[in-house]
């Protein structure tokens, strides 16, 4: 009997675009949003479907974890901290914001997803190419806020109580603070400092949440919270 | 923690949550190896704990340069202070037959926290004042000491810096600790250091 000839792996991520990713995030989203209401029914459900679900949960995060160098995140923190022009680093950007997102919301509120083609159209338009980083970090946190690109329906300002928008816009700085600090020297230690962005806004949100009506009070915020990561 | 000892200055590093949780961790490690403690990390307790220390650090960051060195035992306190607040470590279990009279059995967290404030307190102090801390004070062995650490930091977080001042061997301020007022003066003598345990 002859052996099956191996297939050359495919790297799934990379060829996967900005709208395909985007569908497969609200994939594991559902299947996980669905588990977590089944939850209570969990005796009546069937094991295979429960199976199915957590396979399609895990194979959905597994292929969005696929493809992000440190220089991807080099690259978004470039273009938070100048200007560009070129529409591909914004994609870029919103490519690397999306990964910290889904990173991130598997811990907590993982209902909440982020596109990345919303994210990509609304980094295009964030004009000011004279601020410095942190004024475009604050720029970025406001401008991606105001756009809904994440939510339970992300482009949609629909189904989210307080709790969630403050959970939103808190993450949102996380991410700003990571990509305005000094950069990791690995891919396993750049993860490492988006938790721990994560953790210390978590612990400046008095001061974050009071400096999200003043864009400036906010950059001055972000940029001292990322000199401490 | 040596091997942790970063290329920019203690005092830059410590400032920056990525080394301090660093730092932390491997100094949990090695008091797990030295006293079979064994510990479970709420690292997100451990971030808060630096950032309130940051900002207290800052509120009362002292603008003359010859202040700096008595700031140096001042902040570690205050470090010390946000540790027992947040509580970011658990002892999850002791050695079989631990001695309950030694301070890393008696109260594992406190002389984990304690033990972590005075290291980095060195080597700030060692490594831009060229200052030695005092060698380990006998108080650091006095489980009376500690029964009255533990006792009066949970009525009063604030006494904190003033009890890593003793455990240091320099002399505690009881009645501001929480306000940073530099005193040139040497450490206690063992006969004070026991009157001014008994709150």
């Amino acid at each position: 009997m002859s052996r099956r000839p191996r297939l050359p792996s495919l790297p799934v991520a990379q060829a996967l675009s900005m709208p395909l990713r985007d569908a497969l995030r609200g994939l594991a989203g559902v299947a996980d949003l669905t588990e977590e209401l089944l939850e209570p029914l969990r005796r009546a459900v069937p094991a295979p479907v429960l199976d199915a679900l957590r396979a399609l949960e895990g194979r959905g995060a597994r292929l969005l974890e696929a493809g992000i160098s440190e220089a991807d995140i080099g690259a978004a923190a470039a273009f938070l901290a100048g200007p560009s022009a070129r529409r591909s680093d914004a994609f870029a950007c919103a490519r690397v914001l999306a990964f910290a997102w889904d990173h991130l919301r598997r811990r907590e509120e993982p209902s909440l997803l982020l596109s990345e083609v919303l994210t990509a159209a609304r980094l295009g338009t964030i004009a000011d190419r004279t601020a410095g980083p942190p004024m475009r970090a604050a720029q970025l946190v406001l401008a991606l806020r105001d756009a809904h690109v994440a939510g339970r329906i992300p482009g949609l300002p629909v189904t989210l109580d307080e709790e969630e928008k403050a959970a939103i816009e808190l993450r949102l700085c996380g991410l700003a603070v990571w990509l305005l600090a000094e950069r990791g020297t690995s891919l396993a230690e750049e993860v490492r400092l988006l938790d721990l962005a994560d953790a210390l806004v978590a612990a400046e949100s008095a001061r974050l949440r009071a400096a999200m009506g003043d864009p400036a009070a906010l950059a001055q915020a972000l940029r001292e919270i990322s000199d401490h990561l | 923690m040596s091997d942790v000892t970063p290329v920019r200055p203690v005092r830059k590093s410590a400032q920056r949550v990525r080394w301090f949780i660093e730092t932390f961790n491997a100094h949990l490690g090695q008091v797990e190896a030295e006293t079979a403690n064994r510990f479970v990390l709420d690292e997100r307790a451990l971030v808060a704990a630096f950032s309130e220390w940051i900002h207290a650090f800052d509120a009362q960051k002292p603008g003359r340069s010859e202040d700096r060195e008595a700031f140096v035992g001042f902040a570690a306190g205050l470090m010390l202070r946000s540790l027992l607040r947040h509580a970011p470590a658990r002892c999850v279990g002791g050695p079989e037959g631990a001695d309950p009279g030694r301070p890393a059995h008696f109260w594992p967290e406190g002389h984990l926290y304690v033990t972590f404030c005075l290291k980095l307190r060195g080597l700030v102090l060692e490594q831009d004042f060229h200052a030695r801390q005092a060698g380990a004070p006998a108080v650091l062995d006095d489980l009376r000491a500690w029964e009255s650490f533990r006792e009066n930091v949970a009525a009063d977080s604030r006494l904190a810096v003033a009890f890593l001042d003793l455990f240091a061997g320099a002399d505690p301020d009881w009645h501001m600790p929480g306000l940073f007022r530099p005193r040139p003066g040497p450490a206690l003598g063992p006969g004070k250091e026991k009157a001014r345990l008994e709150p």
